[in-house]
Order: structure tokens, then sequence, then C-alpha cells
């Protein structure tokens, strides 16, 4: 994977934790990471820094999800989960996976409320713990909106 | 870059970064809490109480990481959250699923009524369950923590948002937190509102 184009995600590490956490870089077919309704996100990735750790579980899934005030919603579009040794072995640590977006929702910048997509892996490990990286696209083209 | 894009849009205080599982507990100076001593604080005032304080001080937030302490112990936790008083029921059902020795973890505990409370209370000495609940003032349980806002409070919990070194300073500054704490009192979770709407306008240029 070209490093030069490769992104580090949004990387959800909890408060009490004090071990190392892995890093997931993550590439989209699409440089700038915006695409159409219906169209396929190709994406490849690679988990680094698993220090010997073996994962004894991968999810990658893609969803969206809306980010403001008040209560958060969500919507799972795609989800795939690798648990035994078999198919670990070949989506860790680095793999390539394709899903086709939906025609909605579309990805919007608003004030109040804002709708955001992202690729979401999460690593289990053997010892208990788990780690997400969140990866964001956006779909669709509506303009951000303006503060009145 | 889009990525870079999103960086900038992204609004720390949003609920997906304030939420109660995302901040670590803290008391009204700002220090963390040490939730292994809050924990043995339980046991010795016999296994349940609450966690007590007005609205938005912090009380879920402390409960779910409290459960979190016990969980981790191997003792089983029932989380169960009321919105309604219909949902009594729903709490003794619940309860029921907890083996003996195991903690009942119940937010807003008022919302059950007089009625509904003994009745929790009773079904809890007979399994043989403690019950840690929320209350916005004192209960017919022993109190095991005060929760209470504060400027102090609200900056330590700024401090733990995501790209703060990027933002405060600029985009929020100090004053920010003291208007929002004088509009807001000890509600900090009105305040994080507050701050939402301060670091949209400010990062669309409107002036304070």
């Amino acid at each position: 994977m070209n490093a030069a184009d490769a992104q580090h995600g949004d990387d959800h590490i909890p408060a009490r934790t004090a071990q190392p956490f892995p890093r997931i870089e993550l590439r989209f077919g699409h440089p700038g990471r915006g695409y159409d309704p219906g169209e396929w996100v190709t994406v490849e990735y690679c988990i680094e820094g698993l220090n010997g750790e073996r994962p004894r579980a991968l999810e990658r899934s893609a969803l969206w999800y809306t980010e403001g005030k008040g209560e958060e919603d969500i919507g799972v579009h795609s989800f795939e989960r690798f648990a035994t040794a078999e198919t670990i072995d070949r989506v860790v640590p680095d793999g390539t996976f394709a899903i086709q977006l939906p025609t909605s929702p579309l990805s919007y910048e608003g004030v109040i409320v804002k709708i955001r997509w992202c690729i979401r892996l999460r690593v289990f490990f053997e010892s208990g713990r788990d780690h997400v990286s969140e990866h964001v696209f956006s779909v669709g083209r509506v303009p951000p909106s303006i503060l009145p | 870059m889009l990525f870079d894009h999103f960086q900038l849009r992204r609004n720390p205080f949003a609920t997906r970064y304030v939420a109660s599982a995302r901040l670590a507990p803290r008391d009204s100076r700002g220090r963390v809490l040490d939730l292994p001593a809050i924990v043995d604080r339980l046991g010795a005032i016999g296994g349940s109480g609450a966690i007590e304080g007005p609205h938005g001080t912090g009380k879920s937030t402390l409960l779910f990481h409290l459960s979190e302490v016990i969980a981790a112990e191997s003792r089983p936790v029932v989380r169960i959250r009321m919105r309604s008083q219909g949902d009594a029921l729903g709490v003794l059902l619940a309860m029921r699923q907890a083996p003996r020795g195991g903690l009942a973890c119940i937010d807003s505990w008022e919302l059950l009524g007089t009625v509904g409370r003994s009745m929790v209370r009773c079904m809890a000495r007979g399994l043989g369950i403690g019950l840690m609940v929320t209350s916005h003032g004192p209960t017919d349980l022993p109190t095991l923590v005060s929760c209470r806002g504060s400027r102090a409070l609200l900056e330590s919990l700024v401090g733990q948002l995501p790209g703060h070194a990027e933002w405060f300073g600029t985009t929020i500054i100090p004053a920010d937190l003291d208007a929002a704490i004088v509009e807001a009192g000890e509600d900090l979770r009105k305040a994080f509102d507050m701050l939402y709407d301060r670091f949209e306008r400010s990062r669309a240029g409107a002036p304070r």
C-alpha cells in the first residue's frame, strides 16, 4: 500500500486502556473519497502494530450515522465477521473488499445534524480487548449548509 | 483531501464524542474519580447505593463506568435505563435475570415511583442482588456519590474531547466555557449543547 495515499481513520480508544493499540491504514479506490449513490466502494487496508498479538476476529462494515446534538442514529449497510482461524488468515493483517452503496441516505453537513458514511474495521484480540477504526467517505453531492 | 475536510467539519461537542461511554468520570474539581474505591464503598454501605445529583452532572456516565468495573470483576451486572414510569415492569423482569450476588444498575430511579421503588428494593433483597441507581436528589438508598457540575469539571471534560489541541484557544476559547457555565449552571449536558452551537458559529466565522 502506498503510504502517501493511505489514511489513518478515527481510532476509538477506551478511556481506561493503557495497552498499545494497532494502527489501521485504509485506502479508498477514489482518492477524494467521494462516491455517487449506487456506486461501488473499493478499499484496501493494512493493520499495523499487532506486535505478535493474534486477532481472534475481524469485523468489516459500511455504515452511516448521524452526528450532532441529541441522540444519534445509525444504519449498517454491510457487515462481515471473520472469526475462524482459516478466515482470519485471509483478512489479517491486510485485505481488500468492495461494497455497493445504496441510493440513500446521502452525506450531509448540516449545522445541527450531519450524516456521515464510514468504513468501520473492528479487531478483536484473544486477550478480550478490541480496537475500532472508522474511515469516513462521502456519498452524493449535497452542499454543506450555511449558518443563518 | 476529503479526509482533511471531514477533520475540519467534525464538531467535538457532538453527542457521539460527549456520550457517557467516551468520557472518564471526574469529580467537581475535574479530578479523575477512583472507580475501584467507589466500588469498595458500595460494598461498605451494604451493597446498594445511589449516585445523586442535578440534571447533566455525570450520573449516567459514572453509573456506566462503575458497572464496567464491577462487570470486569466477573460479577453479573444488569443495566436498566428507565425512560418512563411504564418501564417499572420491565425493571422487575430484568432484575430476575441477575443471579444471586449480582448487581442491578438502574438509571433514573425516581421514575419508578414510590410503589415501584419499594417493589424493586423488596425483590432485590429477596434475590440477593445489589442496586446501584441514579437520582436527582437524596433517595431511600444510601448516597454512594454526589455529582456536581462546575467550571473546573467542564474544562476538564472539554480537555478530553478529540482534537482538543487543534481547536481550543481558537475555535473555542476559555471565555466560551465561562459563558456556557453562566447560562447552563451545573447542567453540563446543556453546556455541551451550547458549546456545540458556539463551535459551529465560530467555525463559520460568526462574531462572538
